[in-house]
């Protein structure tokens, strides 16, 4: 009886999802290519090198105010362009310093500009525009395209649609999606524009995209499994949490693909790159760009394509460049050690190089995936507190890309739950149990060793916990002795090398982010000492006008780097999900509530930690003196989030209903918001 | 229930062996850090000191012609110093480059090396090892003279420009050069590579140490031979250590 029942359930899902493939395929069919369907289908070229009678160009010039920092840009790029003329062994000849100019103290940037019009004849459907240039001329790099569509005589889009050319591609594209009968096409470079083989060409065409088709349908099938689990969530939510996001996880792994979208997203990949070697590099063009942030970048569909093609062409090995390494790998590069491994399971398996800068990211996924369904697994209480975090957009994507920050957030949570199990249960601190909870903070504040002050959590754990007084004191000593030796790992690199030609191994005078101008860590102490009450009022009042936003509000959860930022408006659903998880309570459910000694501590071990994150930045991120804490952002606080939701459970507010679907409105809201950031935020700006 | 019986079972022998483990743990831990102090690595490490190519030129090294080289070690002992050989593109493969390195008052000879025209390319910026390097720190005196075999009136030179080194001065036959000698120096650092994490891991073991239970497996044999009757009843008379958890 009951196989028939799930026979019956099972046919009735299998045909859910079928609907949904073929809902997935029509949508893309008849709603995405509608006009590739229903109009005409053409491409029309134009020459922009005065040969075509057609086209009509006018030269501008005009100069535009550069401040220090956007001149360190320039240079910064000026400099990747000759390395990387370098490598290929040409000759770079840079013409940047010609373009600027000085006058009363300031720098201008000569800009040149051509504006081209280019009529299209009848009216006509545009999806998309092409921009062929030739790839050998150098100075053809960081060329700007900006369009106007014009439709009897006035102007479509009153927004700026504008594009740049990277010289390591031969074409570049734009999506457009206009009814027109004349462009005007503007050039800015810093020399003359005359064309020579430069082609713009329009067209409109069908085109089945199979990227969106399959995250429609992928994203239809996840919605289903979550309406339709039951059991699941009543016995492994670890489970649906692990389903949830690998598949959300991989949709930003391949949709982001190899565009560089992630906060220093190549100096992570450098890091996981050289760590995926033994004691030789070798780095091909395509990973020296990525290593370089000068690979080209794509926002359409066929520039994904002429960037993968690219990427594979310069993936040659017998051309790489080689360096030397030590065998051991750093303390403060092993945060990227799961990236690393399948970067080098990738090279093993002789993936092309955009499949395995793609496979890298994948292993900072899994690594956190897997480390967040143990702590489900182990979690006594509140295993749907790291389920619904884990799932926010921004933890998702900082585990989808190149960087520390997943591995940290992981086994932090995995330590903290560790130590709430102790708190909530009865009999003595197993020392397996120590052992771990003490490695995972350890090996969790390696890369950012602010957090390691989260291992006098153990401090606090209660008297009963001890068989007696001593084992406690010297389990305190060992957490001051571990915390101590992290920290000092900061200034001086505990048995490494001495940096001689630096002088010493950390100047403190010097120390602080090298982007921003001004900074020195030992003047910024000095201020701090001479003013103590300004610095602290300005502490205060930056913590709390930053409280609520980057806690339970958007700032922590719906940023993905330069892909984009999510709606203020969508910080009220990541706040209803939070408060929801944390305040309401299954009838079934046994979240262990804490006593009111220990929602103290948690919350002076949260406030405690943000002060030190905003003054290490103010050290460190913040011109000496600076009257406003500058480089602090909302996702540093993610590893401090899950104890804070703790301090929030209670047993006033039951969910009157089954709770399943309690665990449908939790799971479904995160998977809501994650399918919304990726369907608008990356697929539609890299792969329409 | 398997995988419940399984879990008692490996928490039983945890806190069986607990003190053993962890004991060990602590011992290979120091034992590692014994080692890593006794016999540490070490690696090269090279130091621009003065490369700019402002002012550069070639001290003619010709027989009877000495440069000397006064500098300070930075605080470690120097394993070596690299400076540039240039020959004018001529055929200069007899000969050598004779290296002294004194202290400062040019009372003792730490080392003295020969070095072979032959094994030098034309503006080549050539690897001079320090014997005894460990002598070889604070303030020292390296003199560099040419001497050409016999019949032969080819010599090189030795690169300088015109920067000044910080607490370096370099001299031609004893008289103060407006500028310095283009070099690198050569350092050998030991290093501790697995310092950090020994000491780290010490740190957890030692802590979670007096968590282990002493006596845990005398008690468990007791409690097991208390238990004997009961388990041979339970299981036909299995009597291995491990049956009082099933």
């Amino acid at each position: 009886m009951r196989r028939v029942q799930f026979d019956k359930k099972g046919r009735r899902i299998g045909l859910i999802a079928v609907l949904i493939l073929a809902a997935a395929v029509l949508l893309e069919v008849f709603l995405f290519n509608y006009h590739g369907l229903a109009q005409e289908n053409y491409e029309e070229s134009f020459a922009l090198d005065g040969s075509d009678s057609r086209v009509q160009i006018e030269y501008q010039e005009f100069t535009s105010e550069m401040d220090e920092q956007m001149l360190e840009d320039l240079r910064y790029q000026e400099e990747m362009n000759r390395l990387y003329y370098e490598l290929l062994g040409a000759d770079y000849e840079s013409t940047l310093e010609e373009t600027l100019i000085e006058k009363d103290g300031k720098t201008y940037k000569v800009v040149k500009q051509a504006v081209i019009r280019v009529p299209l004849g009848e009216a006509r459907y545009v999806k998309g525009m092409k921009f062929a240039y030739p790839v050998d001329e150098s100075r053809y790099a960081n060329y700007g395209v900006e369009a106007r569509f014009y439709l009897d005589g006035e102007l479509l889009n009153d927004y700026l649609m504008y594009d740049t050319v990277s010289s390591r591609l031969d074409e570049g594209y734009m999506n457009v999606g206009m009814t027109a009968d004349e462009v005007e096409l503007t050039t800015y470079g810093d020399f003359d524009f005359d064309g020579t083989g430069v082609s713009v060409s329009f067209y409109n065409e069908f085109r089945f995209n199979g990227y969106r088709a399959a995250f429609l349908a992928g994203s239809g099938w996840l919605l289903l499994f979550l309406c339709s689990a039951r059991q699941l969530y009543k016995k492994k939510l670890h489970v649906v949490f692990g389903v949830v996001c690998l598949y959300l996880g991989l949709s930003m792994v391949i949709l982001v693909g190899c565009n560089q979208s992630g906060w220093d997203e190549h100096i992570h990949f450098l890091h996981a790159y050289e760590a995926s070697f033994g004691s030789t590099i070798e780095t091909p063009e395509s990973a020296m760009g990525m290593r370089g942030k000068y690979s080209p970048g794509f926002a359409t569909i066929e520039e994904r394509a002429a960037v993968t093609e690219y990427l594979r062409e310069h993936d040659d090995m017998k051309t790489a460049d080689i360096s030397y390494q030590s065998r051991f790998i750093g303390y403060s590069t092993r945060a990227y050690l799961p990236q690393s491994l399948f970067l080098m399971l990738a090279r093993v398996l002789h993936l092309p190089f955009d499949m395995q800068y793609m496979m890298g990211k994948a292993g900072n996924l899994v690594f956190y995936l897997l480390v967040l369904m143990l702590a489900m697994k182990l979690a006594r209480s509140g295993k749907k507190f790291i389920a619904v975090v884990g799932l926010m957009p921004t933890p998702l994507f900082l585990a989808s890309e190149y960087t520390y920050d997943a591995f940290i957030t992981a086994l932090l949570f995995l330590g903290f739950i560790l130590w709430l199990n102790e708190i909530a249960s009865e009999g003595y601190l197993k020392w397996q149990n120590a052992l771990l909870m003490m490695v995972c903070f350890a090996a969790g504040s390696w890369s950012k060793q602010i957090y390691i002050f989260m291992i006098f959590l153990l401090c606090f754990l209660p008297a009963r916990k001890f068989r007696d007084r001593k084992s406690r004191w010297i389990l305190i000593a060992a957490c001051a002795a571990v915390a101590g030796w992290l920290l000092y790992s900061i200034f001086s690199a505990p048995g490494a090398a001495p940096s001689i030609g630096v002088g010493v191994d950390y100047d403190l005078s010097t120390a602080g982010d090298r982007r921003v101008q001004g900074v020195s860590m030992i003047g910024q102490i000095g201020y701090i000492l001479q003013n103590p009450f300004t610095y602290a009022k300005m502490l205060l009042s930056s913590m709390a006008s930053t409280l609520w936003a980057y806690t339970f509000g958007g700032r922590a959860w719906l940023d993905l780097a330069y892909n984009g930022m999510y709606p203020a408006a969508c910080g009220i659903v990541t706040a209803i999900l939070l408060l929801f998880a944390c305040l309401v309570k299954t009838k079934e459910e046994d979240t262990f509530v804490l006593s009111a000694g220990y929602k103290v501590l948690i919350g002076v071990m949260f406030a405690g930690l943000a002060a030190v994150i905003w003054t290490s930045l103010y050290g460190t991120y913040s011109v000496v003196g600076a009257s406003s804490i500058e480089g602090v952002q909302a996702r540093y606080y993610i590893p401090l989030i899950l104890p804070l939701l703790y301090i929030f459970v209670n047993n006033r507010i039951k969910f009157r209903w089954d709770e399943v679907w309690y665990y449908r409105i939790l799971f479904l809201g995160a998977a809501g918001l994650n399918i919304y950031g990726i369907y608008e935020y990356i697929l539609k700006a890299t792969c329409f | 229930m398997n995988n419940k019986l399984r879990e008692l079972r490996a928490g039983e022998l945890l806190r069986t062996y607990g003190r053993r483990i962890v004991g060990a743990g602590i011992v290979l831990c120091l034992l590692g850090l014994a080692v890593s102090f006794i016999r540490p690595k070490q690696q090269l490490q090279t130091v621009t000191i003065n490369m700019s190519a402002e002012g550069e030129q070639l001290i003619p090294m010709e027989p009877g012609t000495t440069l000397s080289y006064q500098c300070g070690t930075r605080g470690y002992p120097l394993a070596g110093i690299q400076v540039g050989i240039g020959k004018n593109g001529r055929e200069i493969d007899t000969g050598y480059l004779h290296v002294w390195v004194y202290d400062a008052g040019r009372e003792t000879l730490y080392s003295e090396s020969l070095i072979s025209m032959a094994d030098i390319d034309d503006g080549q910026y050539v690897y001079i090892p320090f014997d005894n390097y460990r002598q070889c720190i604070g303030e020292l005196y390296v003199l560099f003279a040419y001497e050409a075999e016999q019949g032969t009136a080819e010599y090189p030179g030795i690169y300088v420009n015109s920067a000044r080194t910080e607490d370096a001065s370099t001299y031609v036959n004893e008289e103060l050069l407006d500028g310095s000698l283009k070099c690198y120096y050569v350092y050998r650092v030991d290093y501790y590579p697995l310092l950090y994490d020994l000491c780290l891991l010490l740190f957890i073991l030692a802590g979670v140490f007096f968590l282990t239970e002493k006596g845990a497996r005398r008690k468990r044999k007791e409690k097991t031979e208390d238990n004997m009757p009961e388990i041979e009843n339970r299981y036909g008379g299995r009597k291995d250590e491990t049956s009082a958890v099933r």
